[in-house]
């Protein structure tokens, strides 16, 4: 799988490691499919029964959500309504573009810290998660500060080198 | 503080953060640190909203998002669709407008297999377009009905923008789905009807051409060879949930592997196919589940300050009507859809339109089906409708003011019949109830 093959700019290890991470993402969502699917069969056949399917898909949805969107941020998938910086001279779109990215880094930092002090609140706490399985609480919250950095890493990135990652379409270029 | 000053102050710290262009999800995020911050105790509101972030897409009900996405991607990149709307063009005769009515009725064929309005507008452009203005049709009887009808797959099931409305409004999905199919049907049959009797008066629209005469076996074979059997799928999807014999999430799953071994059947899946459907998948899915991670807390405190129910008692205290109230938050959505994506749409609307339905004791699935054709017009309406664009990039030499005009009449057929089922809720209600009961 090639993940950003649009890019013209060498890819550095954090891409890559961006990629590896949608690559996870991609390979958890197809297996999702295929749980779900498993789990129809035997149910339907009574054989094998899978009572677990539902927590892990519901884990398996987080990680493909959280493991997609520094990828996603990347190639500018995600939406932004650029009405009125479209309308901007050059030079002031290049200053809002700068403006979002240093907004869009701070809200990072915040979620950043507060991802990482709710992590280790829920470690002290020793709290349990009791489903299918049982497992520590603070598992959940593990991929939420990587994640979010990386989205730090990612707007500090294009603040001190526009243009670094995919230029926006110009449009609202996606939806479902 | 008083709840009015509160939802002005949010909904006004977010249009500002959107409109200076940052990513709606961070938007979202920034907005909500902000009125976590203010209205929810201070860190522990912040607390709050990353505990929420990381809940609100484990969820269950969501998986069916991705699932229908990528069945309509599958079938778009393997060429399967573009095979069955070329079966259609067969079948089709020479009638006044022919490729048009194929874009309709392929269109609405293949929004019964896919859950992507994109995957459909795009599919129908590149197929069509081409051999429309080869043959001189007119942008109005061309891209008018591709952007029309390709925002068809948002009503009719497989829908994922239909899952993702019914688990924020906290609208049985199920019903939602089923409740789309008639009014969707009733806009398709509007545009087909459109489309004839444009091309019927104004023959110069879309230009008669020899059709090379065709056998009826050799117009009925490939329907039954390359449609009916994609039918199926549709089957599968719907009559799973209409049997009770698996969930709206599940039966996303059997959807999606069903158009993988439908592809595989035709001998047209690829790796390469696989890998860039699975890819566009991820893209949407992700950015759409990210939203939902941002604004989740949105509605938190939009109930936290009472600014949702100070919201709906000043509605219902007003003395409007129940319809009067039901086509100003329509009419707020359809005006919402000229600037507004349509995840972030719901996420602002639901949690403030569904205390005030609920009020006034609407039916909450037919409110959501009205709300979902709202949506889907603003798919198309200019200046930033999505499908658009979409379409402005299947024909470039295209002007932008040339396909909104094309577009124009669709979006008012469209609307007529929003104000059709506001009068006859029972054209929404009637296939849920008769199948659900």
């Amino acid at each position: 799988m090639e993940f950003g093959a649009a890019r013209s700019v060498p890819k550095t290890w954090f891409d890559r490691l961006i990629d590896a991470l949608a690559l996870v993402a991609g390979l958890l969502l197809c297996s999702l499919a295929l749980l779900v699917c498993l789990d129809v069969a035997t149910r339907a056949l009574h054989v094998m029964p899978m009572p677990w399917t539902l927590d892990v898909s519901q884990h398996a949805l987080y990680a493909v959500t959280f493991c997609g969107a520094p990828w996603v941020l990347r190639e500018q998938g995600h939406i932004a309504i650029e009405i009125v910086v479209e309308r901007l001279s050059p030079g002031a779109r290049n200053v809002a573009r700068r403006l979002v990215d240093a907004l869009g880094a701070l809200v990072c930092l915040v979620l950043v810290v507060y991802a990482c002090r709710v992590l280790a609140r829920s470690y002290q706490a020793g709290n349990m998660v009791y489903e299918t399985f049982v497992y520590p609480e603070w598992w959940q919250y593990v991929l939420a500060p990587p994640v979010f950095l990386m989205l730090l890493a990612i707007h500090l990135r294009r603040f001190r080198r526009p243009g670094t990652d995919a230029q926006p379409a110009g449009a609202p270029s996606d939806g479902i | 503080m008083a709840w009015y000053l509160t939802l002005l102050i949010l909904l006004g710290t977010l249009v500002a953060f959107m409109a200076i262009g940052l990513p709606v999800v961070f938007a979202f995020f920034a907005t909500n640190l902000i009125g976590a911050f203010a209205f929810m105790g201070g860190e522990a509101g912040i607390f709050q909203l990353v505990r929420n972030a990381v809940d609100s897409v484990q969820n269950f009900a969501l998986l069916p998002i991705p699932l229908f996405i990528l069945m309509g991607e599958i079938m778009f990149y393997t060429g399967v669709a573009a095979r069955a709307i070329d079966a259609i063009d067969k079948l089709i005769a020479r009638v006044p407008g022919r490729l048009s009515l194929v874009a309709i009725v392929g269109g609405t064929i293949f929004s019964a297999l896919s859950g992507s309005t994109i995957a459909n507008t795009a599919m129908l452009s590149s197929t069509l377009l081409p051999e429309m203005y080869k043959r001189g049709y007119h942008s109005s009887v061309s891209i008018g009905p591709i952007v029309a009808v390709g925002g068809l797959a948002m009503l009719i099931p497989p829908s994922a923008l239909a899952v993702l409305l019914g688990s924020v409004a906290r609208i049985p999905i199920s019903e939602l789905l089923i409740a789309s199919i008639i009014p969707a049907l009733i806009m398709a049959v509007l545009f087909f009807g459109y489309v004839v009797l444009r091309c019927w008066r104004s023959p110069e629209l879309a230009p008669p051409y020899d059709v090379t005469a065709l056998s009826w076996r050799e117009r009925l074979t490939p329907f039954v060879k390359y449609v009916l059997p994609l039918m199926s799928l549709f089957v599968v999807v719907v009559g799973s949930i209409i049997g009770g014999i698996a969930t709206p999430t599940e039966s996303a799953a059997l959807g999606a592997l069903g158009s993988v071994v439908a592809a595989a059947a035709y001998r047209r899946l690829t790796w390469h196919s696989l890998v860039t459907s699975v890819t566009q998948t991820l893209r949407f899915t992700v950015m759409t589940l990210f939203i939902i991670c941002g604004s989740v807390t949105f509605s938190q405190i939009m109930a936290f300050t009472q600014a949702s129910t100070g919201l709906a008692e000043l509605v219902t205290g007003s003395g409007l009507s129940a319809m009067t109230v039901t086509m100003g938050m329509l009419g707020i959505l359809l005006f919402l859809g000229c600037f507004m994506d349509q995840v972030s749409m719901m996420m602002i609307t639901a949690p403030l339109f569904m205390p005030v339905a609920q009020k006034f004791g609407l039916d909450t699935v037919w409110f959501g089906v009205l709300m979902l054709m709202c949506l889907e017009i603003g798919l198309a309406t200019p200046p930033f409708g999505l499908l658009l664009f979409v379409a402005k990039g299947a024909a470039p030499d295209t002007s932008m003011g040339e396909i909104i005009a094309s577009v124009l009449p669709f979006i008012l057929l469209a609307v007529s019949v929003v104000a059709l089922l506001l009068v006859f809720p029972q054209l929404t209600l009637f296939l849920p109830r008769f199948i659900m009961r």
